[in-house]
């Protein structure tokens, strides 16, 4: 049974939500989160606004004047743009033909496709980076040297370029577009293309004129989620463009606030301008998708999606697998465990062995930097994560289950903080805390908000998600059993909640620890992250010891990744 | 035993539609170990009705009795907690709670709102009423494992399980597939027989109510427009939309002429010529009026020439269709298009010119409400 319904956005409100004195508190909780969530997402936004057209002479367009007239911003611009859509479109083309081949098609090997969907959270920007480094700058890295003894001097790449750039952020990002892609075509109808097929059209024909505009809507929504997240990319423009002098706007951010004397107006202006462009993008995308959903085919009975039989491709295909997992996972983890054996940087040999020891682990923890960066990760991890769940759950209930004035704008609030870069986010925060009255500017609290005002949206996502879950029966039922408000919250919403407010509280942890881009600006001595101790031992030469504090972390993410894939987080690809 | 007067509700329908009449002032009583079905299409306000009985949904106007207590009052302002009413309830979803097994699902109702029952007592009532729906070796099973019918059986057995006074059922079948729906509409008969549960029961499966019920209410946008026994609403619908909704039947529209020369029997002109009837809904001479007519009780008489007396037509055989136990002929009559159905033996070719006999005492004159 095929039929056309308007998507159902919302769930069905109950007539009757508790005691009289609950419904009162309803209130107030209500106006107090639009306060906070409000505070948190408008004042980087409002004082970025002003301090980009404000000067000491008052309002005034002349900073963007100023700006922009600076030498090599017309080259900076370009840059910006060919580095994010070079990488997008890289991105997008792998991970599609691999989502393509994996779910349509009878290839093995595909597991470690699963495996690799999981590098974005695993593999932090900055390691990934770096270990590409180690494979592919210009005299010692390992793959340049491979190809120069065979011969093939010819192919080296030298990362330290656009191209460089182009090739790391795309790799790290196409297990994004994978797992995009992979539920589109999940998604779609195989009986639409079968009928094609019976209609006398070859597979080519197939892919091209069904498959394929079948996916249009989410293949284009994958290449301009890539192309925000290129423009807000900070790791490899800072650590493979700033040397080659190819600047792009994140890093042009990062710099006017590191010389002397420092250029806010400079760093207003562009992240202004970025935020602009990538929150327009984002809302496009947002918008693309409700056009999109609004009229949807609901199918009664589910598909199975019936796999093409590759034939004698089958294993030509799955040698591809084999590559990428080999490209984006194995190379950059297996150079980072080797360099952190060694005294100093050495290509992997024979001779090498000799040196290896495990003496730079041992001197991560006598670097007093270290520990005390750990103890600041965590502690910022688990108290913006707690914080995000437990606040997230109280409004996703606000929004879902009550009919107060006001919830939606909390949804779209809580929202938003997506479009704001991570560095952006950053500059803001800057600005509003060198001149609040509040006085945590140079402290672990600055770091707190902007953590949890970057992750709001994921903790409502995953709160609202498991909220959702609760359909009305299921409370209705409990009533009509005799039970009262406080046996059906006890015992059956609090309950079918926790699994998931768990997995968000694991995954807020996860990309709270490898914030990078938001710390970056705003952390000072005594407050620095683990993310941050990886960049200023990158900066200072100590890259053995670094190997070990990022395998470290890298280990560490693969543990709170796997508690978080128990408790049914959707990360990576569900395997059922 | 159960008592609606005069209920209303309303809901807001947004911008576009302003205030919806969802139930438009229903009356109905239901007695003591009745299965009362209220049926109707979609839309039609027997799931709101049901949910003002539940207490789930808060009636604008009115008034409900159950067991001569007062559970909703407009005019003296009562209204009780639906956990406070003493009601079994199963839902379309089921509403099984995912993280309870069996057992917990159906022990849940006795361990909560004060009720402090021993252990072993909670025990023995579990698995009581978990024998008689045949799941008593399942308990231990988490229920989201169970099959669509099993999950159907439990949420019966946790709706059964505080022995209510009334037990209300909201489509409980319709998740189901065909044939496991028909071997639980018996299970659910015996059940309530043996338990004798008064048992309100909502569905738009006309089937089910005919084959379920001893009362069936048929509504349509918000009013009853007839309550009777499942033979009475078949046999005697009381007006168009009624005999359409509960199987199939002809309709000829017609003027209504008032009494015949014959006891009992009404004349109605139509464009076929007089038809003579024995069942009239409410009508007066000159009312336009719509005379509905079962398939099965059409005779058709292949001889064509057989010229009996009035209410009976010659038709062309347009289109037949073996089904079984019984042939279904399309016979066109002038513009109309009647639809017979005879016993398989009688075997006749298309394009044949037959005889249509309605026989008066199956042709009811309704009021048209289409």
């Amino acid at each position: 049974m095929t039929v056309f319904t308007r998507k159902q956005t919302e769930v069905a409100r109950s007539p009757w939500r508790g005691p009289r004195v609950l419904r009162r508190a309803e209130f107030w909780i209500t106006g107090a989160a639009i306060l906070l969530i409000g505070y948190l997402v408008a004042a980087p936004l409002i004082y970025l606004i002003w301090q980009a057209f404000t000067t000491r002479a008052g309002l005034t367009i002349s900073n963007f004047i100023r700006a922009f007239q600076a030498p090599g911003t017309g080259e900076m611009i370009t840059n910006s743009v060919i580095f994010a859509v070079g990488q997008a479109i890289m991105a997008t083309l792998i991970g599609t033909s691999l989502a393509y081949f994996c779910v349509r098609t009878n290839a093995p090997m595909k597991p470690l496709l699963y495996a690799a969907s999981l590098v974005p959270l695993i593999i932090p920007g900055i390691l990934f980076t770096i270990s590409w480094i180690f494979l592919l700058s210009k005299d010692i890295g390992v793959i340049n040297q491979l190809l120069e003894s065979a011969g093939l001097g010819f192919l080296t790449l030298n990362i330290f370029s656009l191209p460089g750039m182009i090739l790391v952020d795309g790799l790290h990002l196409s297990p994004i577009v994978f797992l995009l892609m992979f539920a589109a075509f999940r998604a779609t109808d195989p009986s639409l293309e079968e009928s094609a097929l019976m209609s006398g059209a070859s597979l080519p024909t197939v892919f091209r004129r069904v498959t394929l505009p079948l996916v249009r809507p989410a293949l284009m929504g994958a290449m301009l989620v890539m192309l925000v997240r290129g423009l807000e990319s900070f790791e490899t423009p800072a650590l493979l463009g700033i040397p080659a002098r190819k600047w792009v706007f994140t890093s042009q951010i990062y710099q006017a606030l590191n010389t002397y004397p420092v250029r806010y107006d400079l760093a207003g202006v562009y992240s202004l301008t970025l935020l602009a462009i990538t929150a327009l993008g984002l809302f496009y995308v947002q918008w693309a998708n409700r056009q999109s959903e609004r009229y949807q085919t609901v199918t009664g009975k589910g598909f199975r999606p019936r796999p093409l039989d590759l034939g004698k491709w089958r294993w030509p295909v799955s040698i591809v697998f084999v590559l990428y997992f080999l490209i984006v996972v194995v190379a950059p983890l297996l150079i980072l465990i080797w360099v952190s054996l060694l005294p100093f940087y050495m290509a992997p040999s024979f001779e090498a062995l000799d040196v290896v020891s495990l003496e730079n682990y041992g001197r991560v923890f006598n670097l007093r930097n270290v520990t005390r960066s750990l103890k600041n990760s965590l502690l910022l991890a688990v108290s913006s994560a707690t914080f995000l769940m437990l606040f997230m759950s109280v409004v996703s209930y606000i929004v879902l289950k009550t009919r107060m004035p006001g919830r939606r704008l909390l949804d779209l609030l809580s929202a938003f903080p997506l479009a704001y870069p991570g560095l952006v986010l950053g500059v803001a925060f800057i600005f509003i805390y060198l001149r609040s009255p509040i006085p945590i500017y140079g402290t672990l609290w600055i770091l707190f908000l902007v953590y949890i005002t970057r992750y709001m949206p994921y903790g409502m996502r995953y709160a609202s998600t498991s909220m959702s879950q609760i359909s009305n029966e299921l409370e209705e039922s409990a009533k009509m059993s005799g039970a009262r408000w406080s046996d059906t919250f006890r015992r059956i919403i609090l309950p079918l909640v926790t699994p998931g407010l768990l997995a968000g509280w694991v995954y807020v942890m996860i990309v709270s620890v490898r914030e990078l881009s938001s710390s970056i600006l705003l952390y000072r001595s005594g407050t620095e992250v683990f993310s941050v101790i990886i960049w200023q031992l990158w900066n200072d030469g100590f890259t053995t010891v670094l190997a070990a504090v990022g395998t470290m972390m890298v280990f560490g993410l693969v543990i709170m990744v796997a508690i978080a894939y128990k408790l049914g987080a959707k990360v990576g690809v569900q395997v059922e | 035993m159960l008592a609606v007067t005069s209920l209303t509700k309303t809901f807001e329908g947004g911008k576009q539609f302003g205030r919806v009449m969802a139930v438009d002032g229903i009356d109905f009583t239901v007695k003591e170990g009745d299965f009362f079905t209220l049926l109707g299409p979609s839309g039609c306000g027997k799931t709101t009705t049901l949910r003002c009985i539940a207490g789930l949904e808060r009636p604008r106007s009115g008034e409900i009795t159950i067991s001569d207590r007062t559970v909703y009052s407009s005019s003296k302002n009562v209204f009780v907690q639906p956990n406070e009413r003493n009601i079994g309830m199963v839902f379309q979803s089921y509403a099984i709670w995912p993280h309870m097994n069996v057992f917990e699902n159906v022990a849940f109702p006795l361990k909560v709102g004060g009720r402090k029952i021993p252990k072993e007592q909670i025990k023995q009532r579990v698995m009581q009423v978990l024998e008689v729906v045949e799941l008593g070796h399942l308990a231990d099973r988490y229920a989201t494992k169970l099959s669509g019918g099993q999950q159907q059986r439990l949420a019966l057995a946790r709706a059964l399980v505080i022995e209510p006074n009334l037990l209300l059922l909201d489509e409980p079948l319709s998740n189901l597939d065909a044939k496991l729906r028909e071997s639980l509409r018996f299970e659910l008969k015996r059940l309530q027989r043996e338990k004798g549960i008064t048992t309100i029961y909502v569905t738009h499966d006309q089937a089910e109510a005919l084959a379920l019920s001893n009362v069936i209410g048929v509504m349509r946008t918000g009013h009853l427009l007839q309550i009777g026994t499942p033979r009475e609403i078949y046999e005697e619908p009381h007006t168009q939309f009624v005999a359409d909704f509960i199987g199939s039947t002809n309709f000829v529209q017609g003027t209504f002429q008032g009494q015949s020369s014959t006891p009992d029997t009404w004349v109605v002109e139509t464009n076929h010529g007089p038809l003579h009837v024995c069942k009239t809904a409410d009508l007066k001479v000159g009312d336009r009026c719509s005379v509905s007519i079962r398939p099965e009780h059409i005779q058709v008489l292949p001889d064509a020439d057989d010229t009996r007396s009035a209410n009976m037509w010659s038709g062309a055989i347009k289109t037949r269709l073996f089904v079984g136990e019984v042939m279904d002929y399309q016979i066109e009559v002038g513009e109309a298009e009647f639809r017979c159905r005879t016993p398989a033996s009688l075997s006749i070719p298309t394009g044949r010119t037959v005889g249509l006999y309605l026989p008066p005492e199956h042709c009811a004159a309704l009021v048209i409400d289409v």
